[in-house]
């Protein structure tokens, strides 16, 4: 291998001394811009992981929610059934009693008030 | 060629998943048959989300919270979900999210009801699990661990059509084969009590009861307590302490914390009796055990205790002190009339059951009738029957080769 003439060595020299100052601030420049990036990186990074905890707590609740609300609307709906289920009884009960009183009304020609005795049972004996 | 997949991928799901702990063992139960179906040719992808473990395996996950569940594949890639549930837990409240078309399947234990926990944070958990039952709804099938429990999600409201009672094997192999009867161990009777020291389990109760018979000078027979102190209760243990202090020096009680398996096992096997007063069992594992060890029963008649009994013990009223220790007494003085009464004698001793007064023999030909329904084999049966409905309801279907596995295994144990 040869060796690096000497005109080329000097040019070397020339330039790089030239180019210093103004490399120096090129960098410089880089570095802060670096600096910058890092900077808004971490901050991005910190409110991604903020957002994601209040994600995860979000969802945590939300289905917390679901369940208790799940369980809420199953009591109320056996709650409603057990009332129409009551209800429904009673309207039977009730359709018993007018069919009675209108087979003694065509039987007696009379409109009687029954349901003492239908509750005590009376008729049936 | 390009891979078919797995025939099934399945998420099973505990609270907690760690040893000595009868809901863990239900689920460490599946994966075991699962990974026998596996070795036998079935390709099943097997994922465990829990909370926290002390088992060591791959395919176990620990998820701190039903978000981090959110973020894993194998959640929302698994065909069916299969849920263990006793105490509320925040990975139950994912059925709300598991996708309409994967089946759930959700196994209920049941929870000890809130008035009889001392310690806060567990009776705000039970209260809590009484609300989060509900999620039960979202279940295509519920395995209910006892008869009891199917009773309490009928109550709430599920459809009977969605429940059956699948009984959870003995955790412990056990056999009788070393007992020749009633009672064949030399020196005093020996009662045996398993289980948490709390309030809920009656061990106060028993501690009365086997101190004023010990009061009374009766000193034919010894108790052992075993279970762990850490899920113990503070009042209890000091009850203990009370009662050990008072008979020191005669060994009436012996205390067994934290006892391995082969303690269990040994622990069954030297007692003549279980004692099990409970005020609240949604299952009790350590009956079924004792039945195994030809160790007879006296509990109480609070939830499934009858149920899992057979009528093959003695059954108490709940809290009823002189009950137990009439029991006891009974039981005491029918395997040792008097305090020198020997070997020869246990021949031909005979228990009070539902069936009547029965000698050793008698009683064991029962029990083991009563126990079939209560094997691994039986659970192993119920349970690729339910895994084989479930994964027919999945969309990836019940693929021709689990079928014919699950098929050629069934007929395997209902021949055995």
């Amino acid at each position: 291998m040869s060796a690096e003439p000497w005109s080329k060595r000097v040019l070397r020299r020339f330039l790089k001394r030239l180019l210093q100052p103004v490399l120096s601030r090129a960098y410089a420049r880089i570095d802060i811009r670096l600096e910058g990036l890092a900077r808004q990186l971490n901050e991005t990074v910190g409110e991604l992981s903020a957002l994601r905890r209040d994600i995860d707590q979000t969802v945590t609740t939300v289905l917390n929610a679901l369940s208790n609300q799940n369980a809420s609307a199953r009591l109320q709906t056996r709650a409603l059934e057990a009332e129409h289920a009551r209800l429904a009884e009673e309207i039977v009960r009730q359709i018993e009693l007018v069919r009675k009183e209108i087979m003694l009304d065509a039987r007696y020609g009379r409109a009687v008030d029954v349901r003492e005795d239908v509750e005590t049972n009376v008729l049936d004996r | 060629m390009t891979d078919p997949g797995p025939d099934l991928r399945i998420a099973l799901y505990s609270g907690i998943f760690v040893h000595h702990d009868a809901v863990s063992n239900s689920l460490q139960s599946k994966v075991e048959i699962l990974e026998s179906l596996g070795a036998r040719g079935a390709r099943i992808d097997l994922t465990v989300f829990t909370h926290a473990s002390d088992y060591r395996a791959p395919y176990i996950r620990g998820v701190p919270t039903v978000a981090d569940l959110l973020r894993q594949e194998a959640f929302w890639s698994a065909d069916v979900h299969i849920f263990e549930f006793g105490m509320s837990y925040e990975l139950f409240d994912s059925v709300f999210v598991i996708p309409p078309d994967r089946p759930i399947m959700v196994v209920e234990h049941n929870t000890t009801p809130p008035e009889l926990v001392d310690d806060p944070a567990v009776k705000l958990g039970c209260e809590a699990a009484l609300v989060q039952r509900h999620n039960i709804s979202r279940a295509y099938r519920v395995a209910c661990a006892s008869e009891l429990n199917l009773d309490l999600d009928l109550s709430i409201g599920v459809e009977e059509d969605r429940l059956c009672v699948l009984h959870l094997p003995p955790a412990h192999r056990l056999t009788p084969v070393a007992r020749k009867g009633f009672g064949d161990n030399n020196g005093p009777v020996h009662l045996l009590y398993l289980g948490r020291l709390v309030r809920a389990k009656g061990v106060g109760d028993l501690l009365k009861a086997v101190s004023s018979l010990w009061g009374c000078g009766d000193d034919r027979f010894v108790l052992t307590l075993a279970g762990n102190p850490r899920f113990s209760d503070e009042m209890v243990l000091r009850e203990l302490h009370r009662c050990m202090e008072r008979f020191a020096g005669l060994e009436k009680v012996q205390v067994v914390s934290s006892p391995s398996d082969e303690d269990i096992v040994d622990l069954f096997h030297s007692a003549d009796v279980l004692v099990i007063p409970s005020y609240h069992e949604g299952y009790c594992v350590p009956v079924i055990e004792a039945l195994s060890a030809g160790c007879y029963v006296i509990g109480s008649d609070a939830g499934n205790l009858p149920n899992v009994m057979g009528g093959l013990g003695r059954v108490v009223p709940t809290g009823d002190v002189p009950a137990l220790t009439a029991a006891i007494a009974d039981f005491v003085s029918r395997l040792r009339p008097s305090s020198d009464a020997t070997l020869d004698t246990t021949s031909t001793v005979r228990v009070p059951t539902d069936y009547g007064e029965l000698d050793y023999a008698a009683w064991l030909a029962v029990v083991a009738e009563h126990l079939e329904d209560y094997s691994d084999d039986a659970y192993e049966r119920g349970f690729i029957r339910l895994l084989a409905e479930l994964a027919a309801a999945s969309p990836a279907g019940l693929s021709q080769r689990l079928g014919d596995l699950i098929s050629e295994r069934t007929a395997e144990l209902t021949r055995a």
